[in-house]
C-alpha cells in the first residue's frame, strides 16, 4: 500500500508534468460519465421507475376498439364507460374515466383558470392514494346532486389557499357553480398526464345517453390478483358486443381494449429519450475510445522508461502499479467532474426533454445511483487498462532493443489508435446523421404553411360554463356578442372563433355519408374531422375560400343547415366533380339541427392543419356555430394592437359581458404554430449537443493520433525532406493521414446508419433516413473537422528541419 | 581549368544553445570539380557531417559564400533548396534512412515523386536504377527484408534515380559489416568511374583512400587536403 501510495503521488507529479494530455483526459472522461448518468437518469426516473401506485403492474388501460378501422383503438363515450363499469367484470376491481379540462376557479378575487381533473370516485382507490387532509370521493359522488365536491392538489392547495388546513369543507366556485373542497391530495400526488392538475372533481354520471357515439375519454382499471390482460380483455369484450346490440346506431362493431398502463401511457414518448439515450451511449463510447487513445499514446512515448525501470530491477506488478496509479487519478478527478457535469445537466434536462408523456414527474429528476455506477464503471475500467498498457508492452526478453529504441515502437499500437480513431469517426457519423435528419425534419415541417396566417392573429379561450349557459342560443348569443365587441377594440383588424382550435390540441373526427341514408353512423364510408366556426374564422385566419361562399349571419339557427368544406374533402368525396350544393349527412348535431339532417355544402376553402404540421391535412368541415353552438370558444383576433393592450382590452370586453369567466390560453397563434414541434426540435438540439460533442471528440483523437504520429515519424519526414519535398507535399502526406482516418470511419458510419435509420425513420418527416444530401454534408462536416484537427501536426511536420531530424539518430 | 561544381568560400558554422556559441566550421573553403571523388575525413566532431549538411543544403552556413553549379546556393527560399535537393544532390547516409512503410520500389521513385515525374517515367527510371545496382529483384520488399549491405545499395539507387549532379555520401559504410562495407564502396567507385561526381565524409581511413581527393578537417578546419598518392599541407 505504502509503495502505491509513493506510485500515487509520483503519478500526480507526473500528470501535472504533462498537462495537455491530463485536461484532455480528465475532460473527455467527465463528459462521458457527466452526460451517460444525466440521461441515465432521466431514462430510470422517466420511463423504467416503477409507476408511484399501488402494485401498478395490475393497472390496465381501457380502450373501446373497432376493430379492422382506419382508427382501431377509440377513447370511451361517457355512456358507453358507464355501462361497462356498471357490468362490473369480474376480472376488474374498477374501473375510473379520466377527463382533462380547464375550469374558472373563484375564491374570492378574479376567477382563474385551473386545471380539472374529471374522475371516478374510485379514482383514487384504484392508484392506492389516500388525501393528505379530508377524504378522496366516495362512492356514489358522480350522481346528480352530489357531485359538486372537489379534492384539491398539494400545488393549489399551497397556491391558493396558503396550505390552510381548514380548507376541508371550505365551499369555492368552479365553473361558476359552488363546490365543496372534501380533500387534499400529498405532496408528489398526480395522474400520468401531460398537464398539471390543480384538482379534482367527479366525472357526473350522464343522465341519458346523449352523445354515445362521442367518443373523448380515457379509462383506466385495475385487475384482480391472477386475472391476465387477456382474461379481462376477453370479458370486456362480451360487455362491448352486448352493449353492440342494445345501440347499434353507434356501438356496431364495437369490442375492448385491455392494455398495459405504462405502455400505454408512454406510447410513441418514448422513442425520442430512447433516441437520446442512445445518443449519450454512443458518446460514452467515444469517450472511452478517447480516453484509450490518448493512453496509448503516452505508453508508446515511455517504452523506453519502462524498459529502463525493468533493467533496474522492477518486476511487472511494480510496473503495473505505477502506471495504474495514473489510471487512478485520471479516474477519480474525471468521475468528480462527471459528477458535477451530471448534477448540473439534471436541472437542464427537465426543460429541454421532449415530452414523454409525463409517465414519472420530470421535475423530480435526481442522480441515479446504478446509472453513475455504471458509467463511472465504464469509464474507469477504460482508464485502468489503458494506462497500464506501456507495462503490457513490456517485453522482458527485448529489453536491450526496447532501451535502444524507445519511443520508436513497433507499428502494431499505432494500428489500434487508428482504429480505434476510425471507430470513433464512425460513431460521430451516426450521431451528426442522425441530428442533420432530425433538423432537416424539423426544418421541414417549420417550413410547411398550416394553411392560415398564423402571424398578428392572438387567441384565447373562453370556457361557458353549462350551469349558466344550459341552452346553445344563449351560448352562441354571448359568442356573437363578445366578437361583435372584440372586433370594436383599437387595432382589431377582424374577430373569429370557433369551437376546436387549430394547434390547441383539440379536434373531433366524424362519420359522414353522401345524401340520406338509413344505415346506423358506424356504418357511413367516410370520416373527416368536424369544426363549428363563425363567420369571422376565415376572414381573421385568412384561409382562403376557393368556390361557393363563405359563412353568413343568414345561416342561423332554424335556416338550413349549410357547411363548408376543405378542399382534401371535397376532393376524396367528389373526385372530379363540384362539390357545391351537395348534401351531407354529418355525424354532428344541435340543438337547432336534429340527428341526420341533410348539411348542403356552400363553400370549399383551403386546407389548413388542425393538431400539428407533421400530419398532412385532413378532410374537414365547418359548420356554423349559429347552428351548432357549443362551449369552449376560441377566438381569434387579427389586430395590430399590442399584446399587452389588446389582452387589457379582451378582459374588458368579456367582463361587460360575464365577470366570472376567466380568460384562458392567451397566446399569439404563431407560438401555437411553432410551439407544436416544440417536441421535435427539443429532440434535434439535444441530438445535435450530443453530436457536437461527438465530433469535438472526435477531433480531438484525430489531432491525437496524427500529432503522435509526426512526432514518431520526425525522422522519416527529415528523410522525405532531404530528397526534396517540398512543404506543401509534407502538409498534403500528414493531411492526408487524417483525412484516410476520417474516410474510413466515414464509410463505417454510413455503413452503420443504415441499420440506425431503420430506427430513427418514426421520427423523420419529408426527409428519408438515408438521405444523401445530409449525408454528404455531413461527411464534409467530417472531413472539415478531420483537416482542422490534422492542421497543427501538419504544419510542425512542414517546419521539420530535415539536418537536425536526420542528425537526431 | 573549368568551375568547380561547388565552390565554398569562407564557409562559417556556429551553434548557439543557451549562450554557449560552439564553432562547428571556420574558414572553409574548398572546390569540388565535376566527375570528382572527394573524401572528407577526421575525428569525430570535427564538422564533417556539419559540412556535408551545407553541401547538401541541409543546413546553411553562419557565412561564407557556397555556389553549386556556379549559382549561389546560400540565402535562398525553402522552397529553391528542396527543388535544387531534389533535382542536383543525391544522398547516401550512413544509416540508410529508407522509409521503413515504402518498397524498395516505392522508396526509390520517392525523389521523382517530388519532383512531378509522370508514374511510367518514374517506373522505368526507378526500375533502373535498382538493376544499376543489383537490387531489382528486391523491388517489391520492404526495406526490413534487406541486410544492411542491400539496403544501403537501395540507398544509393534512390540517390541515383533523380540523376543528381553529385552524390553526398554521410559514412556510408559505418553501419555495414565489413564485406558490405567493401561492396558498397566498390559500388560508389563504379559509379565514379562512370562519371558520377561523389563527395564523402568517412573516417575509414581504407575507404577514404578510394577518392581522387581526401581533405582533413579537424576542429572545423581543413587541415590538410590530400590527393591520391600525393600530399600537400594546407
Amino acid at each position: 500500500m505504502a509503495t502505491f501510495l509513493i506510485d500515487f503521488r509520483l503519478a500526480l507529479r507526473s500528470l501535472l508534468k504533462s498537462p495537455l494530455f491530463t485536461v484532455t483526459a480528465v475532460l473527455t472522461l467527465a463528459l462521458g460519465i457527466g452526460a451517460n448518468s444525466a440521461m441515465f437518469s432521466a431514462i430510470r426516473g422517466l420511463l423504467l421507475k416503477p409507476l408511484p401506485y399501488r402494485e401498478p403492474e395490475r393497472l390496465v388501460a381501457l380502450w373501446e376498439s373497432r376493430p379492422g378501422q382506419a382508427q382501431p383503438r377509440l377513447p370511451f363515450s361517457a355512456p358507453n364507460f358507464f355501462d361497462w363499469k356498471d357490468a362490473a367484470a369480474a376480472g376488474l376491481e374498477g374501473m375510473s374515466i379520466v377527463s382533462r379540462g380547464t375550469l374558472d376557479l373563484r375564491t374570492g378575487g378574479e376567477p382563474q383558470p385551473v386545471s380539472v381533473l374529471q374522475v371516478s370516485p374510485s379514482f383514487f382507490d384504484l392508484l392506492g392514494a389516500r388525501a393528505h387532509l379530508g377524504n378522496t370521493f366516495a362512492p356514489g359522488m358522480d350522481r346528480p346532486g352530489q357531485n359538486q365536491v372537489v379534492v384539491l392538489s398539494q400545488g393549489l392547495w399551497r397556491r391558493e389557499f396558503g396550505a390552510d388546513p381548514a380548507v376541508v369543507g371550505r365551499s369555492v366556485t368552479l365553473g361558476g357553480q359552488p363546490h365543496t373542497v372534501i380533500g387534499v391530495m400529498p405532496e408528489g400526488f398526480s395522474y400520468p398526464s401531460d398537464h398539471r392538475q390543480d384538482l379534482y372533481t367527479p366525472f357526473p354520471r350522464p343522465l341519458n345517453d346523449e352523445g354515445r357515439g362521442s367518443h373523448g375519454y380515457r379509462a383506466f382499471g385495475r385487475l384482480r390478483p391472477g386475472v391476465s390482460l387477456a382474461a379481462a380483455r376477453t370479458e370486456l369484450a362480451a360487455i362491448a358486443q352486448n352493449l353492440a346490440s342494445l345501440y347499434p346506431a353507434t356501438n356496431e362493431g364495437c369490442s375492448a381494449e385491455v392494455r398495459d398502463f405504462r405502455a400505454d401511457l408512454l406510447g410513441a414518448g418514448a422513442k425520442p429519450i430512447l433516441l437520446l439515450m442512445g445518443a449519450v451511449g454512443l458518446l460514452l463510447l467515444i469517450a472511452c475510445t478517447n480516453v484509450a487513445n490518448l493512453f496509448l499514446a503516452r505508453a508508446l512515448s515511455r517504452e523506453r522508461e519502462v524498459a529502463l525501470r525493468a533493467a533496474l530491477g522492477a518486476n511487472r506488478a511494480q510496473l503495473f502499479s505505477r502506471f495504474l496509479a495514473e489510471g487512478l487519478a485520471i479516474g477519480l478527478v474525471g468521475s468528480a467532474l462527471g459528477l458535477l457535469l451530471a448534477a448540473l445537466l439534471l436541472k437542464v434536462l427537465p426543460s429541454v426533454l421532449p415530452n414523454t408523456g409525463n409517465l414519472n414527474n420530470v421535475q423530480n429528476l435526481g442522480l441515479d445511483g446504478w446509472a453513475l455506477l455504471f458509467t463511472f464503471a465504464c469509464s474507469f475500467l477504460v482508464s485502468l487498462a489503458f494506462a497500464a498498457a506501456p507495462a503490457w508492452q513490456l517485453k522482458p526478453s527485448q529489453l536491450n532493443l526496447q532501451l535502444r529504441q524507445g519511443a520508436k515502437g513497433s507499428a502494431a499500437p499505432g494500428r489500434l489508435r487508428s482504429a480505434l480513431v476510425v471507430g470513433e469517426v464512425a460513431l460521430a457519423m451516426l450521431l451528426l446523421l442522425s441530428a442533420g435528419l432530425l433538423l432537416r425534419s424539423f426544418l421541414k415541417v417549420m417550413d410547411t404553411h398550416p394553411g392560415f396566417e398564423a402571424g398578428g392573429v392572438a387567441t384565447f379561450t373562453i370556457e361557458l360554463p353549462e350551469t349558466r349557459y344550459p341552452q346553445e342560443t344563449q351560448q352562441e348569443a354571448f359568442r356573437a356578442e363578445l366578437e361583435r365587441r372584440l372586433e370594436q377594440l383599437p387595432g382589431v383588424a377582424s374577430a373569429g372563433s370557433c369551437q376546436l382550435g387549430p394547434f390547441s390540441g383539440s379536434g373531433a373526427s366524424t362519420y359522414v355519408n353522401i345524401g340520406p341514408t338509413s344505415l346506423s353512423h358506424v356504418r357511413w364510408p367516410h370520416q373527416a374531422d368536424m369544426n363549428a366556426v363563425s363567420p369571422g374564422f376565415f376572414k381573421s385566419l385568412r384561409i382562403p375560400l376557393l368556390e361557393g361562399r363563405g359563412l353568413e349571419p343568414t345561416d342561423k339557427a332554424g335556416a338550413r343547415p349549410v357547411v363548408l368544406v376543405n378542399r382534401t374533402m371535397a376532393r376524396t368525396l367528389f373526385p372530379g366533380g363540384s362539390a357545391l350544393g351537395q348534401r351531407l349527412m354529418l355525424g354532428v348535431s344541435s340543438q337547432a339541427v336534429p340527428e341526420n339532417s341533410l348539411w348542403e355544402i356552400v363553400g370549399v376553402v383551403g386546407d389548413i392543419h388542425q393538431r400539428d404540421l407533421e400530419r398532412a391535412p385532413r378532410a374537414m368541415y365547418f359548420v356554423p356555430t349559429s347552428q351548432v353552438a357549443g362551449s369552449p370558444l376560441t377566438f381569434y383576433l387579427r389586430s395590430t394592437a399590442s399584446f399587452g393592450a389588446l389582452r387589457a382590452g379582451i378582459r374588458e370586453q368579456v367582463n361587460g359581458l360575464d365577470r366570472d369567466l376567466a380568460l384562458r390560453d392567451f397566446a399569439a397563434l404563431e407560438d401555437l404554430v411553432r410551439d407544436s414541434a416544440g417536441d421535435r426540435r427539443q429532440t434535434a438540439i439535444l441530438l445535435g449537443v450530443f453530436a457536437a460533442l461527438a465530433l469535438l471528440l472526435a477531433g480531438i483523437g484525430i489531432y491525437g493520433v496524427v500529432a503522435f504520429s509526426v512526432a514518431q515519424r520526425t525522422r522519416e519526414i527529415g528523410i522525405r525532406m532531404a530528397l526534396g519535398a517540398q512543404v506543401s507535399q509534407v502538409l498534403s502526406l500528414i493531411l492526408g493521414q487524417g483525412l484516410r482516418l476520417a474516410a474510413a470511419g466515414i464509410l463505417l458510419g454510413l455503413a452503420g446508419a443504415l441499420f440506425t435509420g431503420r430506427l430513427l425513420a418514426s421520427q423523420l418527416v419529408g426527409v428519408s433516413a438515408v438521405d444523401p444530401l445530409t449525408s454528404l454534408g455531413v461527411a464534409a462536416l467530417l472531413c472539415a473537422i478531420a483537416l482542422l484537427s490534422c492542421l497543427a501536426p501538419a504544419l510542425k511536420a512542414a517546419r521539420v528541419d530535415p539536418g537536425a531530424a536526420l542528425r537526431a539518430e | 581549368m573549368s568551375e568547380p561544381l561547388i565552390r565554398l568560400e569562407s564557409i562559417k558554422k556556429v551553434f548557439t544553445t543557451d549562450e554557449v556559441e560552439t564553432h562547428a566550421l571556420a574558414e572553409v573553403h574548398l572546390d569540388i570539380r565535376e566527375g570528382e571523388f572527394v573524401s572528407i575525413a577526421g575525428p569525430s566532431g570535427c564538422g564533417k557531417s556539419t559540412l556535408l549538411s551545407i553541401l547538401g543544403l541541409l543546413d546553411t552556413p553562419t557565412s561564407g559564400t557556397y555556389m553549386l553549379n556556379k549559382k549561389p546556393a546560400s540565402g535562398l527560399k525553402l522552397a529553391d533548396r528542396a527543388r535544387i535537393r531534389n533535382r542536383e544532390i543525391g544522398f547516401i547516409f550512413q544509416s540508410f534512412n529508407l522509409i521503413g512503410d515504402l518498397t524498395v520500389f516505392e522508396n526509390v521513385e520517392l525523389p521523382l515523386v517530388y519532383r512531378g515525374m509522370p508514374a511510367a517515367e518514374r517506373r522505368n527510371r526507378a526500375l533502373n536504377v535498382l538493376e544499376d545496382v543489383g537490387m531489382s529483384h528486391r523491388a517489391r520488399h520492404l526495406p526490413s527484408q534487406l541486410s544492411g549491405g542491400q539496403q544501403q545499395r537501395v540507398a544509393v539507387a534512390r540517390a541515383l534515380a533523380g540523376k543528381p549532379s553529385i552524390l553526398l555520401a554521410d559514412e556510408p559504410t559505418g553501419n555495414l559489416d565489413s564485406a558490405n562495407g567493401e561492396s558498397v564502396m566498390e559500388l560508389l567507385k563504379e559509379l565514379h568511374r562512370r562519371g558520377s561526381t561523389i563527395c564523402m565524409v568517412t573516417h575509414d581511413t581504407r575507404f577514404a583512400g578510394a577518392a581522387d581527393r581526401t581533405v582533413h578537417l579537424f576542429d572545423g578546419r581543413i587541415v590538410s587536403e590530400e590527393e591520391a598518392r600525393k600530399q600537400h599541407t594546407a
